[in-house]
């Protein structure tokens, strides 16, 4: 086990090292720059700022001394955001991000495996369908779509909830349903494909045929067989909801990392384009680690190699 | 049979659940009780734009970021009540009588938010540090009328304490001037000639960030700045003319999404709200919250007057005239823009302040429904003379513009015009903001989108641009009589000289059209109808000091 996480840590670091390579190499081909303006900007401006933010060294330097940098804790300043570095910024945003992904995953869990498994046992009867159309319909809904439909039913029409912010409990209802639908859909058919293959084990069909009560065979013996795939789907899962809430976080107007990590990008604003894409990166990688050990303390059958 | 039914409850109720998210939460009263509130306390909560770069005076480069800053800060002059020009932190301007020096005595009873005294050499410092290379601001070009301004933000001077400014004492300040400058009373109230504290800002990057170090002198002051989330601005004690504010605390929400807006504003959590989507100008249009008022800006297309064939005065007055304005802005834009006959928009004023610069200039071409038919049959001859007779041999050519939907809708438009009735082929290419603005600077163009929105009340703040040597001259247009009147714009004092010359430059301008008006923007808003007393300029300003909440019975 030891081994192997320190395996996987080598990786990573490798991983890491290479998408920073990337991520600087294709920042700095795309056209423009982080200090254009629409007005014309004295020449003298341009070079003040440029050698402000070390932007008028070589590149491969500039490489060099943001990851020098990095190494010491310090992400840079952003260049658009003034006065303000992407350690405040990220800092700030990422607890609001993270607090709306977890409410968010645990509707999408909890539902999506209670959904599944009632699916699964009710084949082809009316609630099977029932589910099976909602969880399509949270699939190929896409998540604007969803977002202005709650937005205008709840806020506008019935008035009963906030239209923006987190600034009360209330508040993160809309946003956190439309956040959980499509992975809530997605683990209900996840849930439901894994639970009709257990079922149809042989080892269910012996522990039934000694007896065991319904809901004990359900969750000592096929949900943890059925669980499988959903854990494999949260590394991702988390990684997504984190970065891919850019729609849900501007709609509702959420100080998260979604906006940053993408706004970010049409800014030019190279310190935080290198910093939020490192963190994302170190983020998935420490999900799938942690989801890969998971594994083994749902199924004991697998080893970690 | 009792498991199945069981089963299939069940599964509606969880259906029932995910749509209302959690299900059952008490707290859902918790909203839509905003407007109550904000009548019975004298607060208002706002909407004017999305996060600032910058609430930095010297660094802000947006309109939004002008409201927070102005509503904290005050300059010599402010905009007041009425929407006029009026002494602010200056009790008397006195100005020589070449123009050219003003001598200000400050009021006795201006303070800091923190208590202390504002001092002439708050001005001074701030002064001076705008035009410094190292405080890298984009608008240190609004210091250009002050002697040594110029020289200094472009390096050839580098002794900041030559700029035009010195304080006599702590009460007494005397600028001077290279020219006389008819609008210098109206850039006294603009924020880059804020004071400053220098004990604050100097040497600290993130002064912006701390209600601690956000030190200002305005009727307001900054409690808390939530990023991305709002900015909450606290009426002053300290504020010399504080009896006559009216509102005692406003929440800047800070909003990007005009859907999410639109919103906020029919659920009572915003009382002004200064966007909302497009489609929804016709529900809005008759609404008693709608207000639509002239903007100094201008839309328009820039012709690169460098590439053939638009280097030809003829090919570029006929593909102006073809167009049809009254279509673009009522079919297309629909909030109420004014289509376009000369470039300096409406809402500036001339030589007689009572009067706009665009009633004297009147219109150079027609933009009337009726003309329409003329205009084009005058176009047709204009290419034909330019030798593309019904548009032929004339080269396929691009137009760009930058990735939204209401400049593709436009940029769709004027392909249509231009292949239905002159025969030339255009096709449109959408870039992105950082790329297309680096494109249109280099001249990597053939006609792409453009816009201006006035600096100050001035029609130089449109024409200056077009001279040969002006970074902003992106048409890469070239006429020495238009630069020699610009030039003695620039260099009167004297008003009536000063607005004969730029009509006679306009006059030139629209002549060879390099650059041609699509439409003068309109600034719609919405603003609960219980609120009067707003003040709006045609700069974009939005001043909410002196609202009166539930006046209206």
């Amino acid at each position: 086990m030891g081994a192997y996480a320190t395996k996987r840590i080598g990786y990573a670091l490798l991983t890491i090292f290479f998408i920073s390579v990337i991520t600087f190499t294709l920042m700095n081909l795309i056209p423009g720059g982080p200090f254009l303006s629409e007005k014309n900007i004295p020449k003298e401006t341009v070079a003040a700022l440029n050698a402000k933010y070390g932007l008028d060294k070589p590149l491969p330097q500039q490489y060099l001394n943001y990851m020098g940098k990095m190494l010491t804790g310090d992400l840079g300043d952003s260049l658009k955001q003034k006065g303000r570095s992407a350690n405040d910024i990220i800092l700030t945003a990422f607890p609001t991000s993270a607090k709306l992904a977890g409410i968010s995953i645990l509707i999408a869990v909890i539902l999506g495996i209670i959904m599944g498994s009632v699916s699964a046992l009710n084949r082809g009867r009316f609630s099977d369908r029932a589910l099976m159309v909602l969880s399509t319909l949270g699939i190929a809904v896409p998540s604007f779509v969803m977002a202005t439909f709650l937005l205008i039913i709840f806020g506008v029409k019935l008035k009963c909830l906030p239209t923006f912010g987190l600034r009360s409990a209330a508040a993160y209802i809309l946003p956190c349903t439309t956040l959980a639908f499509y992975p809530m859909s997605y683990i209900t058919r996840l849930m439901r494909s894994g639970m009709l293959d257990a079922l149809d084990q042989d080892y269910i069909r012996t522990a039934r045929s000694k007896g065991v009560g319904r809901m004990i065979l359900l969750y000592k013996h096929a949900l943890r067989n059925a669980v499988l795939p959903v854990i494999t789907y949260l590394g991702p899962l988390i990684a997504y909801m984190v970065t891919g809430s850019f729609v849900v976080e501007k709609i509702f107007n959420i100080p998260g990392l979604g906006r940053e990590f993408i706004n970010c990008i049409t800014a030019r604003d190279y310190p935080m384009v290198m910093s939020t894409t490192i963190f994302l990166a170190v983020l998935i990688v420490v999900m799938n680690l942690i989801v890969d050990l998971c594994y083994k303390l749902v199924d004991p059958r697998i080893t970690l190699q | 049979m009792t498991k199945k039914l069981l089963s299939s409850v069940l599964a509606v109720v969880m259906i029932a659940m995910a749509f209302t998210g959690c299900g059952g939460s008490a707290s859902q009263t918790s909203s839509a009780s905003g407007e109550e509130s904000a009548a019975q306390s004298k607060n208002l909560t706002v909407n004017v734009g999305a996060e600032p770069d910058s609430i930095d005076p010297a660094l802000n480069t947006s309109v939004d970021g002008f409201i927070y800053i102005e509503h904290a800060f005050e300059g010599l002059t402010k905009v007041d009540k009425d929407g006029k020009i009026a002494k602010g932190q200056a009790k008397d301007i006195e100005v020589s009588d070449d123009g050219l020096t003003y001598d200000v005595t400050l009021r006795d009873d201006i303070k800091w938010s923190d208590g202390k005294d504002v001092t002439a050499q708050d001005f001074v410092y701030a002064w001076q540090r705008i035009v410094d290379p190292k405080t890298a601001s984009e608008y240190s070009y609004m210091l250009d009328p002050v002697v040594n301004g110029t020289a200094i933000y472009t390096g050839e001077n580098k002794d900041v304490t030559s700029l035009g400014i010195t304080a006599a004492d702590d009460k007494h300040l005397t600028i001077k001037l290279t020219a006389p400058c008819a609008y210098f009373m109206e850039l006294l109230a603009r924020p880059m000639y804020y004071p400053l504290r220098k004990d604050m800002v100097d040497g600290n990057d993130k002064w912006t960030q701390d209600p601690k170090t956000y030190i200002s002198n305005g009727p307001y002051h900054m409690t808390a700045w939530n990023h991305k989330e709002s900015i909450i601005e606290q009426k002053s004690d300290t504020y010399y003319n504080k009896d006559a504010v009216t509102v005692d605390q406003i929440t800047f929400m800070l909003m990007e999404d005009d859907a999410s807006i639109q919103a906020a504003y029919q659920n009572g959590e915003l009382q002004f709200a200064d966007s909302y989507p497009v489609e929804e100008q016709e529900n809005w249009a008759t609404k008693e919250d709608y207000h639509n008022m002239e903007q100094a800006a201008t839309y328009y297309v820039c012709f690169n007057t460098k590439k053939a064939p638009f280097d030809n005065e003829k090919v570029r007055q006929a593909l102006s005239l073809v167009i049809d304005r009254n279509y673009i802005v009522e079919k297309i834009t629909k909030a109420g823009q004014i289509p376009a006959d000369a470039f300096v928009s409406t809402g500036v004023s001339d030589a007689d302040s009572s009067k706009e610069f665009r009633e004297v200039g009147g219109s150079y071409f027609s933009v009337k429904d009726e003309d329409y038919e003329a205009n084009v049959a005058k176009a047709k001859q204009l290419l034909a003379e330019a030798g593309y007779p019904d548009g032929k041999d004339f080269p396929t050519f691009e137009y760009s513009y930058n990735t939204n939907s209401g400049h593709k809708a436009i940029a769709e438009a004027l392909q249509n015009i231009w292949k239905e009735e002159l025969g030339i082929n255009c096709t449109i290419a959408s870039q992105e903001w950082a790329v297309f603005i680096d494109n249109r600077h280099k001249g990597n163009f053939e006609i792409c989108r453009h816009g201006w929105i006035a600096d100050y009340n001035d029609p130089i703040s449109y024409l200056d641009m077009w001279m040969t040597t002006s970074g902003n001259n992106d048409a890469h247009w070239s006429n020495t009589e238009y630069d020699a009147l610009i030039a003695k714009a620039k260099g009167t004092g004297d008003q009536a000289v000063r607005m004969q010359a730029m009509h006679d430059a306009e006059t030139i301008l629209m002549k060879e059209m390099p650059v041609c008006p699509i439409y003068f923007y309109t600034d719609v808003y919405l603003l609960n109808p219980n609120i009067t007393g707003v003040v709006a300029t045609s700069l974009g300003d939005k001043i909410f000091t002196y609202a009166t909440i539930g006046a209206k019975s």
